[in-house]
């Protein structure tokens, strides 16, 4: 059964890709001079009451994490004891399994915000506060982003080591194939008392969630 | 009597102790330490009680007489987000346990006899009962109670001497919190006393605009001992709060500064107030203004405490004014105003006497009652009169709770709830913050027994109405007989004050000329002045406007005021009216007044004809004054700003006034809908972003909400019917709502289906809505196979309603791919769409094309 934790959402907030947020979920990318500089402003504004809100409701973001023995044999790594194998991707010279040790250790990581989360969401679009809820949904997607950065860094410092940290998330060139994530929640433990889902196309819900490979 | 109590009746000082956070925060423990529980120090008291015990000696070193149990978090709300709510009675067990073994072992090293007790700490459940937030004001009073009943329970049975409600946000959690814990105090059979603290800022002002002496007066006859404040400031910041409950508090009260504002280095809040300083301006409250509770919040230490203990050991005794008298009503933001009789109980949100405000409740309209209420405000009502009883709804309890969850916060009018159900009362009382009136009690059932005990338990006003059994009163006697009785059950059967009955002698109309009536007005003027002598301390009140029930607009304003002036010269305290038409009697035209008053006191046969007849010359000269003719050129251009400039300002009243141009479908076509239409040209033009336009889509929702009742049924306002849904497999459903948005806000019947919805499902649909069109949204390359699936379904099937597809993975080369089924083109045609604007220009084009 994979660890649990459930963390305090406020120290995550700083770690907010912000700048990504105002840009393609915001929507800011094509303002330009002036105007730009005021939007920005409001939603400064928008920004720092989001972030109120979210610390005010006592919401915790849950991990579920466990680390794994494993072997790597070329671009391959191989889960000790679970008969899984991981076939990696090479591109442009660069492998995951690169950062591996022959018989080394990872970690892996789910990262959710859990499902009130997408309770709220869903009232505040019930309720036709569009806006609210357009604004809501990018600053939430993000500050999962931001806690599973948050969540790395303690990995990071309990596993005591000093090389420069990575982790590696589903579904992008490096790590593309989202099947993997079966394997994931198998060697996770995950099931339906876990607050978090994985749909028959390998996606998880609620789409507040992310996963990663954190290497130790 | 409760030795805490005790200390505190013969003048003396109790001192707290201070921070328990700053303190844990120094053995730099882990999240091991915490169980993975990050930031959940209650769960100290199982892994790392010797901790918990170590802080507690340091304070009872330092000299603290109390000391406050590791609980502050421990309420089940608290604990439950961290799935830990099946702990709760041991870890608050645990923390008085802790405190309890903290005093003997104390007692034991120093052989000390002081008197020590343990103070069970229950903070905020970071719920906020006030709030209309879904997430944080999602809880009732009787919930809130409940979490409050099991954790002092818990505290009780570990061995609390006090229960300390403390830094609470919300002046409604407080008094649920107050009603769970006293029943644990009375079940636990045990002499406990019962401290609230409330967080102020320094204007004396809790989170949702609650003022101290508002706060106080809400809570202060619920059967508590101490009311206070704590954390928020330090000690200076404190002293307008401090000075204020010294005046008007008739409780013990107690100070519980943070060591100085917070100051923010490194994105950590430090405090820095120096201990001799802190310990300078207790001394400076304890003599000045007479507070007897002393400790310390949040950045306080030993230090601190130990400052406080060297500087109060010389007093012996704390000595302060009698405290001034505070008005039995209060609204959460502020206590009934002092004024010249009479005050005002607002008349108009009544659904038995207004046809308007009926209309509203019937059809849910929340938001104009609210508007209706701060008008009444503004009119010089001092407080506003609340019914919701009527014919056409079976949900009173229901609807009231729902509006005053809007209202309470709106106005600083205090409420006077206006039913004859008991559960009705009940629920209403329990959801509003402040202190109301109830109105209304008689003798004409056995009502009066289910609605006493409500009154008694949160120590209400209420009205009182001369009517028994047999009837109204309508006799000088009757009234005065029924007063007497229904005296006699509230004050010495259920021990309410004098001062907590309103007695109502009636007001009956004089507009019908009945013999019967003539006398009625005089009759009550003289049961007034009666009921007041005969009752000391009782307050009296009429519905004035009944007076005038059946004659015209105009003659009804000035019955209605002549009659309310009268009443106030026999002795009337309060008068339920609108407030809109009350002012100075001097103010009326002298040969009106005359008229009325021959009338009011049945000075001759005529007075009712000829009263009438002067209001009927009256009218006519008025009715010659044409009406302006509305500017409708005008209103259209403010309309159409609204939705482009994103305000909701008047929305309704500007409505309103179009409608007397346009009809509701021709608002709708020719004002609103091409005001979406710039909104969207300015958005493709970089001119303004999404969530503007999202903002003006809100604008447009509201307007034809408010639209739809005068809409003719039978003409659909829809260009045409669009089936909505993410795909099967795909979670993603931004892109989607987005487009829900946008078409349904303009001129789209949308039935959206959700996200991870199957084939069968979208096409069964399409084909029962008789769709114009699909349109579906993928986010990946995966899951936008399934769009292919629909428009192969749909060949088979050999329908041909367009498909509009979009998402990060889909273009135009895919739609075009998907659009060829075994070789042949899908009749519908398949349609990219980029964005959601776009997406609304296929819409419109596919059924012009069609037209």
């Amino acid at each position: 059964m994979a660890k649990t934790r459930r963390l305090a959402l406020k120290p995550a907030i700083p770690l907010i890709n912000k700048k990504a947020l105002y840009s393609i979920n915001w929507n800011t990318k094509n303002l330009k001079g002036d105007y730009k500089t005021k939007i920005i402003s409001k939603l400064d504004k928008i920004y720092d009451n989001l972030s109120q809100y979210i610390e005010s409701t006592g919401l915790k973001g849950i991990v579920y994490y466990d680390e794994f023995e494993v072997e790597k044999i070329e671009d391959s790594i191989f889960f000790k004891n679970h008969d899984i194998k991981w076939d990696l991707p090479r591109i442009k010279g660069r492998c995951i399994a690169d950062s591996v040790e022959v018989n080394g250790k990872l970690a892996l990581q789910i990262v959710t915000l859990g499902n009130k989360i997408v309770e709220i969401y869903e009232k505040l679009e019930e309720d036709d506060l569009y806006s609210l809820s357009y604004y809501f949904h990018g600053f939430t997607v993000w500050l999962t982003e931001a806690l599973a950065d948050y969540h790395h860094d303690i990995l990071h410092k309990e596993s005591g080591i000093t090389k420069p940290r990575e982790r590696y998330s589903f579904g992008y060139p490096l790590c593309p194939d989202l099947t993997m994530q079966k394997d994931l929640f198998k060697l996770l433990q995950i099931d339906n008392s876990h607050e978090v889902a994985l749909t028959p196309t390998f996606m998880m819900t609620p789409e507040q969630s992310t996963s990663a490979i954190v290497i130790l | 009597m409760n030795h805490y109590i005790e200390i505190l009746k013969n003048n003396g000082i109790i001192l707290l102790d201070g921070g328990m956070g700053t303190l844990i925060q120094k053995y730099n423990l882990t999240l091991d330490d915490f169980d993975g529980f990050d930031g959940l120090n209650e769960i100290l008291n199982i892994t790392h009680p010797e901790i918990i015990k170590a802080i507690h000696l340091k304070y009872l070193h330092a000299g603290a007489m109390a000391i406050e149990t590791n609980s502050f978090g421990g309420s089940s709300i608290k604990l439950k987000e961290y799935g830990k709510e099946k702990d709760l009675y041991e870890l608050n067990y645990k923390a008085a346990a802790i405190a309890k073994d903290a005093i003997k072992t104390y007692q034991h090293e120093t052989k000390s006899n002081r008197p020590l007790f343990v103070i069970g700490s229950m903070g905020p459940t970071g719920k906020l009962p006030s709030s209309t937030d879904p997430v944080l004001g999602d809880i009732t009073f009787d919930q809130l109670k409940e979490v409050f009943y099991q954790q002092s329970k818990a505290l009780i049975d570990g061995g609390a001497d006090v229960l300390l409600l403390e830094t609470q946000h919300d002046i409604l959690e407080v008094k649920a919190g107050i009603f769970g814990c006293k029943k644990a105090i009375n079940e636990s059979c045990k002499d406990i006393a019962l401290q609230v603290q409330v967080t102020v800022d320094e204007n004396s002002k809790m989170l949702f605009g609650t003022d101290i002496t508002t706060a106080l007066n809400i809570v202060k006859d619920l059967g508590i001992d101490v009311f206070g404040i704590n954390c928020s400031t330090g000690p200076e910041e404190m002293e307008k709060s401090v000075k204020l409950l010294s005046e008007f508090s008739p409780l013990f009260i107690s100070t519980i500064p943070n060591a100085g504002m917070p100051v923010n280095e490194n994105g950590q809040a430090m405090y820095k107030l120096s201990p001799q300083i802190f310990a300078d301006n207790i001394v400076k409250y304890i003599k000045k203004y007479g507070i007897q509770v002393v400790g310390g919040c949040c950045g306080t230490n030993p230090d601190h405490i130990k400052a406080v203990a060297e500087a109060i050991k010389d007093i012996t005794t704390v000595t302060r004014k009698e405290p001034k008298a505070l008005p039995l009503f209060a609204s959460p933001i502020g206590n009934l105003k002092e004024k010249e009789k009479p005050y005002i109980i607002g008349e108009r949100i009544n659904s038995q006497g207004s046809k308007k405000a009926k209309d509203l409740m019937i059809h849910d309209n929340y938001s104009d009652l609210v508007d209706l209420a701060k008008d009444q405000q503004s009119q010089g009502a001092d407080l506003l009169d609340i019914c919701f009883a009527m014919t056409e709804r079976s949900d009173e309890a229901d609807q009231i709770c729902k509006f005053i969850k809007k209202v309470a916060y709106t106005t600083p009018c205090p409420l006077c709830f206006d039913s004859t159900e008991a559960d009705v009362l009940s629920a209403a009382v329990k959801q509003y913050a402040g202190r109301p009136l109830i109105n209304s009690i008689n003798l004409e059932s056995d009502k009066l027994l289910a609605v006493l005990p409500i009154i008694k338990e949160f120590n209400l006003s209420t009205i009182a109405l001369c009517i028994d059994k047999t009837g109204m009163a309508k006799t000088i006697e009757q009234k005065i007989s029924i007063a007497k009785q229904i005296y006699e059950i509230a004050v010495l059967d259920f021990k309410l004050k004098p001062e907590q009955l309103i007695f109502d002698p009636l007001t009956f109309t004089l507009a019908t000329g009945e013999e019967e009536y003539r006398n009625s007005a005089m009759n009550t003027f003289v049961a007034i002045k009666q009921i007041k002598e005969e009752l000391p301390g009782v307050k009296t009140v009429l519905g004035v406007s009944n007076v005038s029930f059946g004659l015209s607009p105009d003659a009804r304003k000035v019955l209605n005021l002549v009659y309310l002036h009268f009443a106030v010269q026999h002795g009337l305290d309060m008068a339920i009216y609108n407030a809109a038409h009350y002012f100075e009697v001097s103010k009326l035209n002298k040969e009106e007044f005359t008229l009325a008053e021959d009338l009011l006191f049945n000075k001759n046969k005529n007075a009712l004809t000829n009263y009438i007849e002067h209001f009927q010359k009256v009218d006519t000269g008025k009715s010659k004054n044409g009406t302006v003719s509305p500017n409708s050129s005008k209103i259209e251009d403010i309309l159409s700003n609204q939705i482009i400039n994103r305000s909701q300002t008047n929305l309704h009243q500007n409505l309103e006034k179009a409608r007397e141009a346009y009809s509701a479908l021709e608002i709708i076509n020719q004002i609103l809908l091409p005001s979406m239409k710039v909104v969207g040209d300015k958005m493709e033009q970089g001119e303004i972003i999404l969530p503007f336009v999202l903002e003006s889509a809100e604008i447009m929702r509201n307007a034809i909400t408010y639209l739809e009742k005068y809409l003719d049924q039978s003409v659909s306002i829809h260009k045409g019917t669009i089936v909505l849904a993410t795909v099967y497999g795909d979670v993603h459903d931004i892109g989607k709502n987005l487009v829900k948005t946008i078409t349904a806000n303009n001129g789209y019947n949308v039935i959206d289906l959700g996200k991870q919805v199957p084939v069968e499902v979208i096409i069964d649909t399409a084909i029962k809505e008789n769709a114009d069109a699909i349109t579906l949204s993928a986010l990946l390359v995966t899951t936008s196979k399934q769009m292919q699936m629909v428009v192969e379904k749909l060949q088979e099937k050999k329908l041909s309603i367009p498909v509009i597809i979009g998402g990060a993975a889909i273009n135009d080369a895919f739609a075009k791919h998907i659009s060829i089924v075994n070789g042949v083109q899908y009749a519908g045609g398949v349609y990219y769409s980029k964005d959601a604007f776009s997406g609304l220009k296929i819409l419109d084009d596919i059924l012009n094309g069609k037209n």
